[in-house]
């Protein structure tokens, strides 16, 4: 009974942290690597104009405009063409990205969330702790009891509320 | 009688004749004039002496202690009156203040015969000048912007210090827990209400609606908006007293059972 104490409260400090550091580098790096494993057809092109881009932008950057003018026009020109179709390209992939963010993030929410509503559900008649008579008049105790616990003690469903605001203020 | 008159004549110009070196040493110091212009001082004042000497007229004999009082004020009957000179005009006035002498030569002359000096203090006018209005501008940049997280803060951490130890000073002294804990947040929320009284309304949705509305429902809306952080501080720290309740049963579990 003492271990949900702590229990629950590393768990609301580990959620907190998480979406308040990880959740979007989280979020970024799984869609960078289903990106590299994908076979979607837009988004292998969206790479492949994205390299061919980023490689006349470096041997266009390398090449001087007044020695080598007429090499310099063909990289401008043909870097300005690449640019046109990869935000053509982009429109595309950038819904696309949209649409896995959300979706990665609606999974994580109800992983954590649900993970501790899970346990908040399954626990819900179990005592976190019992508060002595002196302290709070018998309504209070029973309040703090609800949903379903035992009269005189502390519900998991108020006792997660109060750590997760407490760490929020904190933190 | 005539001995008195004329000690007491040298004795006030010998006063006077101080006075005057006093005056054209410290303006020689002041603009800093060499040694020529100093015996030049020298002869104009011994030159002085001498045209006052020479125009001095006598004193008709009168009793000593009348001719010590009047030796020290202006004698109006000394002066001439003559029918054709116009007293109006200042220039040939015998009332014309001396210009033309070294220790009393203008305030504005100071600059023109000593650059340098004038270069100094320009530059303490500017240098005083640029100090006030950083000053001015720092502090009015600085602290609209650092006094309202800070004060945020403060606030948000002296309620969560207070009911902590309100908890544990009622779970440790057998107290109970209610009346304490409402006596404190009285007295926290009434501080934080006095400070709080001349900050502008808070910006949120409901604030944004209540300025749409007409005037009877968005006061309405906007006086219920600012009593909203007080209760979410309320319920902050009603979570903070049973989060520091579930510690102390968890560190000290022998007062429960």
């Amino acid at each position: 009974m003492m271990d949900l104490i702590i229990s629950t409260i590393l768990l609301s400090l580990f959620i907190h942290f998480f979406d308040k550091f990880a959740k979007k580098r989280t979020i970024d790096g799984a869609y960078r690597i289903y990106v590299s494993v994908s076979n979607n057809k837009d988004l292998k092109k969206n790479k492949e104009i994205l390299e061919q881009l980023l490689t006349v932008k470096k041997e266009l950057n390398a090449t001087s405009s007044q020695d080598q003018f007429a090499k310099w026009a063909r990289l401008n020109r043909k870097y300005e063409q690449l640019s046109q179709e990869w935000e053509k390209q982009s429109a595309n992939v950038k819904i696309f990205q949209d649409t896995f963010k959300r979706v990665l993030s609606l999974f994580l929410w109800i992983l954590t969330r649900g993970f501790r509503f899970y346990i908040q559900f399954k626990e819900s008649k179990t005592p976190v702790f019992f508060l002595p008579a002196f302290l709070l008049p018998s309504w209070a105790l029973w309040v703090l009891s609800l949903p379903r616990s035992i009269y005189g003690s502390v519900s998991l469903t108020v006792w997660n509320f109060a750590v997760q605001k407490t760490i929020s203020g904190i933190f | 009688m005539s001995t008195a008159s004329e000690q007491a004549r040298l004795r006030r110009e010998r006063r006077l004749n101080k006075i005057k070196q006093g005056g054209a040493s410290r303006i020689n110091q002041i603009l800093g004039q060499n040694s020529d212009d100093s015996q030049s001082d020298v002869r104009a004042t011994a030159s002085e002496e001498a045209v006052h000497s020479e125009t001095a007229t006598p004193v008709t004999p009168m009793s000593s202690g009348f001719m010590e009082k009047r030796d020290d004020t202006f004698n109006a009957d000394q002066v001439e009156y003559l029918p054709s000179q116009d007293y109006h005009n200042l220039e040939s006035s015998p009332f014309k203040l001396q210009c033309d002498s070294p220790y009393n030569v203008p305030p504005e002359n100071m600059f023109n015969q000593n650059p340098d000096f004038a270069n100094f203090f320009q530059a303490m006018l500017q240098s005083a000048k640029e100090g006030s209005d950083t000053n001015f501008q720092g502090e009015n940049e600085q602290i609209p912007q650092a006094t309202a997280p800070l004060k945020n803060l403060v606030e948000k951490y002296a309620h969560l210090l207070a009911i902590s130890i309100v908890v544990i000073v009622c779970y440790f002294k057998h107290l109970p827990l209610l009346p304490w804990t409402f006596t404190v947040e009285a007295c926290l929320f009434s501080i934080q209400f006095v400070l709080d009284r001349n900050n502008g309304p808070s910006y949120s949705l409901l604030a944004s609606l209540a300025s749409q509305l007409p005037p009877p429902y968005g006061a309405m809306i906007r006086h219920t908006t600012s009593y909203v952080p007080y209760f979410t501080q309320l319920i902050t720290d009603a979570c903070m007293t049973i989060f520091a309740l579930g510690l102390c049963c968890y560190f000290y579990p022998s007062l429960v059972y």
